[in-house]
């Protein structure tokens, strides 16, 4: 079986980064965040 | 929805403690416009159509009949937002970009990127509150 196995990040790993454009069309960075200092980010359930 | 306005709410002590807020959203930069500008909230909420984020942090899927049987918690979570005024958008959630399955998450990294804090929810009710967020924060940064 050719299974692929997903390595979850755990505490004290570095966060995952995302790519993305804003409303204005602008490349953002989500590692942009915690740049500067400490961030809270939250995943929201759905578009509800 | 109902935690937007949390979040908005506490948005002040989260400056205070200088710490950003990034509210990730499972759709376009539009949708996430519509959703968060509302609140005040655009430039604190990120567009993930492909939903990446959710699978890079590990976030795991709901069952069927986890929302079509509800537990006590998310009826009362539920109950909660309709009290509150909000209700669930039937249009937003059948968009293509939104898994309504997809179970929420929250995070504190800090400062270069390392985390601190994980919280994968269990259910799909399984989202701190605002306040216990805000608790979290105060005592990791």
């Amino acid at each position: 079986m050719n299974a692929t196995r997903i390595t979850q990040p755990v505490l004290g790993d570095p966060a995952p980064d995302l790519a993305f454009k804003n409303s204005a069309g602008e490349s953002r960075h989500l590692s942009s965040w915690w740049a500067d200092g400490p961030a809270l980010i939250v995943w929201l359930r759905h578009l509800g | 929805m109902e935690s937007l306005a949390q979040l908005r709410e506490k948005l002040p002590e989260f400056e205070k403690l200088h710490v950003s807020l990034a509210c990730i959203v499972q759709g376009t930069a539009t949708d996430a416009e519509e959703l968060c500008g509302p609140f005040g909230l655009t430039p604190s909420c990120i567009p993930d159509p492909q939903k990446e984020s959710y699978a890079k942090i590990g976030l795991d899927r709901a069952k069927w009949k986890e929302l079509l049987f509800p537990s006590d918690e998310l009826r009362q979570r539920r109950k909660e937002n309709r009290d509150a005024g909000f209700s669930i958008s039937i249009t937003r959630s059948l968009k293509a970009t939104c898994d309504i399955l997809l179970l929420p998450g929250a995070a504190i990294v800090a400062r270069g990127g390392k985390i601190l804090w994980l919280h994968r929810g269990a259910n799909p009710a399984d989202l701190p509150s605002a306040n216990d967020l805000l608790e979290k924060v105060r005592q990791h940064v």
